[in-house]
């Protein structure tokens, strides 16, 4: 009901902005989208809102890009990456609850699809292809940009269905600069994060260190949302107990440090450092026994760069390092540790034309992984090359772009991906963009080594991605900014890897499914400076049908089913309101049926939740105070992403935030 | 252009409302059993569901009006019955439902399928076997001990020692057989003393056990890939526990589920395809007795009453398994839909 009303005033809203629009003459300079996303107020009061330089940014033509901005960033600072995409972008995040395994899912496509790629290298671990975004803390990364299709051309295996980059910026004013956080939520969480940068000509510092620890025993309804085709009985929340997660608890150690030095206006050396230790208790799924398990993560990621850079052309050189340990245990198993390293190098090279630009690359890397399930030392070598040419026309107003790689992996070549985007600006409000690529993931190392069960044989998954958008942004009366995206996307992919249980129960990975996603997006941004006043709604909206196109076995009924776990509509509307450094900001997320079995015949029921905040930014000369109190779940949803793993009921979370 | 951005806006207005008519929730329909079903005319199906998703189900076929119902225990109870139905024994008029992730044994009228209690504290339990009215034993892969529970009070009593993911068991005179999966041996525990007494060589990863029509015993075992150990069948007499005769399967065989048949002269497995073998065979059949190319066979069961073999495909275990009937001489007779992963067949 409520998502019916909201969906009423969305409608009304743009109907008014439509009438708007049709009478008034667009006399207002295109704005970035960005910076549309801010309220001037906030704009204001906050530090200014940088766009975060993505790794290939001019080469990504076509692609859709989200951003996260400094002002959502800000009210997430205590957050993972878990709960600020599921709340903020149209990801949908397969969360385990609070602080439990959190796997991003884009446009139908499962976790191995979505990297996360910080300063541009791949995160997604070697051994089962995944990124757990509850273990990437919010606080440190000053820029995430979610970017929609596929950019496998440029990014390699697993960028299928999209990705997400995350960037360390640092302030450009010479001198010390940083920010001090501190934050409490509800069930004896707390956070404290300290951030310093200094600058000068030559040098670029900066060290961030975040810490959290957390009982985490968080309310719940203990009840069962699983629907079936075959029962008819209503779930009574109101009637289940309220009960509280057990071993849940977790801490985290983050300490991430960044070293620049330009000798010289052409020379960049680049040195940085994440370094990282979670430990968390997993708490069992509803009604089951307690079986104390625990996982500690660490990880070591290091990587230098040095940029050369003259006239129109530019060097660029880095090497990663990065080392992810991971200690399970639990009563019946005992303990399973496994461990993978990886060696990544990148040179590319720019050249920019009075008429266009040319990027070639070369990627080398080597992947190492141990675990008492393979039998031996897991090893992969990597080699790629890629370029992309792109072109512009119309005094710039047409872009197009072409990118090709060809990558080995072991010695053996695995077919071209090409990619070709484009974007027409129709005039200073209008702009049409389109992409077709070609995307592939390689079978991870559990998949090829797992004892008894790795499958050598598998073929990489493979597919195609089309999308087209349009996007329009105008100011009306000089004060109301509208910016809106819609776009189309079809995705299919072939040989997807799923592990399937023999009759002892064993799971073995076979390249059988073949996946159809298509879907529609609708992104949109109005703010209103009134005055003192400034008033800003958003809303992002999805339509995703991914179905499986392939029969696994005899008179399968998962036949042109949606595929499990993967929405088929989100919605998330935002608006609130900002005054003399007030702000009130009101989001409501709903999030639809998800199916869990193939046949589509039990699911969970759609859920809604709502969150409210309420911050005061109190800026002095070059300092900002910003005190935020939150409510999240405002109206206690019983709701869960998965079977039987509960999300907590109502709770609370206040920040004081100091930049200096 | 004014045309573009009302065309733009009406697409948007649609397509909320597209999304809307798209997320229908599926129609839903139960069909709950009479109160006049009785276990005398159908069999029960065990179907484990996934692990941690807590959707195992007990569906009962009614052979007499030839009807399937689905979840009857939670359908009568109106509470969820678990995670993973491991198995079902009726013993002392009383069913016995084994839920192995949730450490719990559901206990339910096998005529009303009426629940009457819970027994709790297992740490993983696969198989129960009533020995007595006072007491039954309960097999486990993480315990390394087989449960006593008391039949009176419902509560584990106490346990015995047995190392290893033990898992069918069967009882013989007052010697109870027991496989262990994590083994080379069977083990022999007295039921009278509660003691572990004896063990035969049988051969890595017995998992299954039954009974022939001349009272010797088929056990069957998985072998280790890994240790190139082959599975094997073996024959055993248990009065003398010498092992009459032994077949070998082929060291990357995955046999399992061994079955007799009523009359107990066939034994029945699944190893890809459905096997079927005379109990005095010399040989391993080369050629299965039904073809299942394409399914995944993972259970066997018998229609006592219809005298029909019962065989559980569950595709790809995240959607409804298909229960496929077949005559003696293998001939596909129907199939119909049972719940997720139709682990387990049980005919009174």
């Amino acid at each position: 009901m409520l998502k019916r009303f909201a969906e009423c005033i969305l409608l009304l809203v743009l109907y008014g902005v439509n009438t708007l629009t049709a009478n008034m003459r667009i006399n207002a300079a295109p704005q970035d989208p960005v910076s549309l996303i801010n309220p001037p107020d906030s704009i204001k009061t906050l530090p200014a809102v940088i766009v975060p330089a993505i790794r290939y940014t001019s080469f990504l033509t076509g692609s859709k890009l989200e951003f996260i901005n400094q002002q959502l960033l800000d009210q997430n600072n205590q957050n993972s990456l878990a709960q600020l995409l599921s709340d903020h972008s149209q990801l949908f995040v397969k969360s385990y609850g609070p602080s439990n395994l959190a796997s991003p899912g884009f446009r139908g496509s499962n976790a191995n699809h979505t990297p996360v790629l910080w300063n541009g290298f791949n995160l997604q671990s070697a051994m089962n292809g995944q990124v757990d975004l509850s273990l990437f803390p919010a606080f440190l990364s000053e820029g995430i940009a979610i970017q929609y299709g596929s950019p496998a051309a440029l990014f390699g295996s697993g960028a299928m269905g999209g990705a997400i980059h995350l960037q360390s910026i640092s302030p450009q004013q010479n001198g010390l600069k940083g920010e001090i956080l501190t934050g409490m939520s509800s069930y004896q969480s707390y956070s404290n994060g300290i951030k310093l940068f200094y600058r000068t000509d030559k040098w670029q510092l900066s060290q961030k260190i975040f810490t959290q620890q957390a009982g985490n025993q968080f309310a719940y309804k203990n009840i069962s949302l699983l629907q079936n085709s075959n029962s008819t009985d209503f779930i009574k929340i109101n009637e289940a107990p309220t009960e509280h997660a057990v071993n849940a608890g977790f801490q985290t150690l983050a300490w991430m440090q960044e070293y620049t030095f330009n000798p010289t206006l052409k020379h960049t050396f680049i040195l940085r450092s994440w370094i990282q230790k979670n430990e968390r208790g997993l708490p069992p799924a509803l009604n089951l026994n307690d079986l104390q398990a625990h996982q500690t993560d660490k990880v070591i990621r290091i990587n230098g760069e040095y940029k050369y850079i003259k006239a129109a052309y530019e060097l660029n050189f880095r090497h990663g390092f990065f080392d992810d340990y991971l200690r399970y245990s639990d009563k019946n198993i005992g303990e399973a540790i496994s461990r993978s390293q990886s060696n990544i190098t990148y040179l590319d090279q720019f050249y920019k034309f009075s008429c266009g630009q040319i990027q070639v690359s070369l990627m080398n890397q080597y992947n190492v992984a141990t675990n008492a399930s393979y039998n031996g030392l897991a090893q992969q070598h990597r080699f790629a090359i890629f370029a992309s040419f792109k072109i512009f026309r119309l005094n710039q107003k047409f872009q197009q772009q072409l990118s090709l790689r060809q990558e080995w992996v072991d010695g053996n070549p695995i077919p071209v991906m090409p990619s070709y985007g484009f974007q027409l600006d129709l005039n200073r409000c209008l702009a049409i963009s389109g992409n077709v690529s070609r995307s592939y993931r390689l079978p991870t190392f559990n998949d090829l080594y797992w004892a008894v069960s790795g499958n050598p044989t598998l073929l990489p998954e493979a597919g195609w991605n089309e999308e087209l958008s349009i996007k329009y942004k105008t100011v009306i009366a000089k004060t109301i900014r509208v910016y809106t995206t819609f776009t189309g996307y079809n995705k299919n992919i072939h040989n997807w890897i799923i592990w399937v249980p023999d009759q002892n129960g064993n799971a073995r990975p076979q390249n059988i499914t073949q996946v159809w996603s298509r879907g529609l997006e609708a992104d949109w941004k109005i703010s209103n400076l009134a005055g003192k006043w400034t008033l800003f709604a958003s809303g992002l909206h999805d339509l995703t049908i991914a179905t499986n196109q392939e029969e696994k076995s005899v008179s399968d009924s998962s036949l042109y089913k949606q595929l499990i776990y993967t929405p088929r509509i989100k919605h998330i509307l935002s608006a609130g309101i900002n005054y003399k450094g007030y702000t009130l900001t009101y989001s409501h997320h709903y999030t639809g049926v998800r199916f869990v079995s193939t046949d589509n015949k039990s699911w969970l029921l759609p859920y809604q939740t709502a969150k409210i905040s309420l911050s005061k930014s109190i800026q002095v000369k070059k300092t900002n105070l910003l005190i935020q109190a939150q409510v999240n779940n405002l109206f206690n949803e019983t709701y869960q992403a998965i079977v039987n793993r509960p999300m907590p009921l109502r709770n609370y979370q206040l920040s004081i935030n100091f930049k200096f | 252009m004014r045309l573009l951005i009302n065309i733009s806006y009406i697409t948007f207005a649609l397509f909320l409302l597209a999304s809307e008519a798209c997320d229908k929730i599926p129609a839903r329909t139960a069909n709950t059993p009479d109160a006049g079903d009785s276990l005398s005319s159908g069999y029960f199906i065990c179907n484990e569901g996934n692990f941690q998703w807590g959707n195992a189900t007990l569906s009962f076929f009614n052979i007499k009006k030839n009807v399937l119902y689905e979840d009857v225990y939670k359908t009568i109870n109106k509470k969820p019955l678990g995670d993973i139905l491991q198995s079902i024994s009726i013993f002392n008029n009383t069913a016995y439902l084994v839920l192995n992730n949730s450490g719990k044994i559901e206990i339910m009228s096998p005529k009303t399928f009426e629940g009457r209690g819970t027994v709790t504290g297992f740490r993983s339990p696969r198989f129960f076997l009533g020995i007595n009215e006072n007491k039954a034993y309960v097999s486990d892969l993480y315990d390394n001990h087989i449960a006593i529970v008391d039949l009176q009070q419902n509560k584990i009593k106490n346990k015995i020692p047995c190392y290893g993911w033990t898992e069918e068991m069967l009882l013989f005179g007052s010697w109870v057989f027991v496989t262990n999966k994590y083994s080379r041996y069977l083990y022999i525990i007295n039921a009278i003393s509660d003691q572990l007494t004896d063990s035969v060589f049988v051969g890595y990863g017995s998992g299954s056990i039954t009974r022939d029509a001349q009272n010797n015993l088929w056990i069957l075992t998985s072998g280790n890939i890994l240790l190139s150990i082959k599975p094997q069948l073996h024959r055993l007499n248990p009065l003398t526990l010498r092992i009459i005769s032994s077949f070998n399967f082929a060291t990357d065989a995955k046999p399992l589920k061994l079955i007799t048949d009523p009359s107990g002269t066939h034994l029945y497995w699944i190893n890809g395809q459905i096997y079927k073998m005379k109990v005095d065979a010399l040989t391993l059949p080369v050629s299965p007795w039904v073809q299942t190319t394409n399914r995944n066979i993972y259970a066997l069961g018998f229609d006592k009453i219809k005298n029909e073999i019962l065989a559980a495909d569950a595709k790809d275990f995240v959607q409804q398994s298909e229960i496929l009937r077949y005559d003696s001489s293998g001939n596909l007779l129907g199939s119909y839909a049972a719940g997720i992963n139709a682990t387990y067949f049980l005919t009174k």
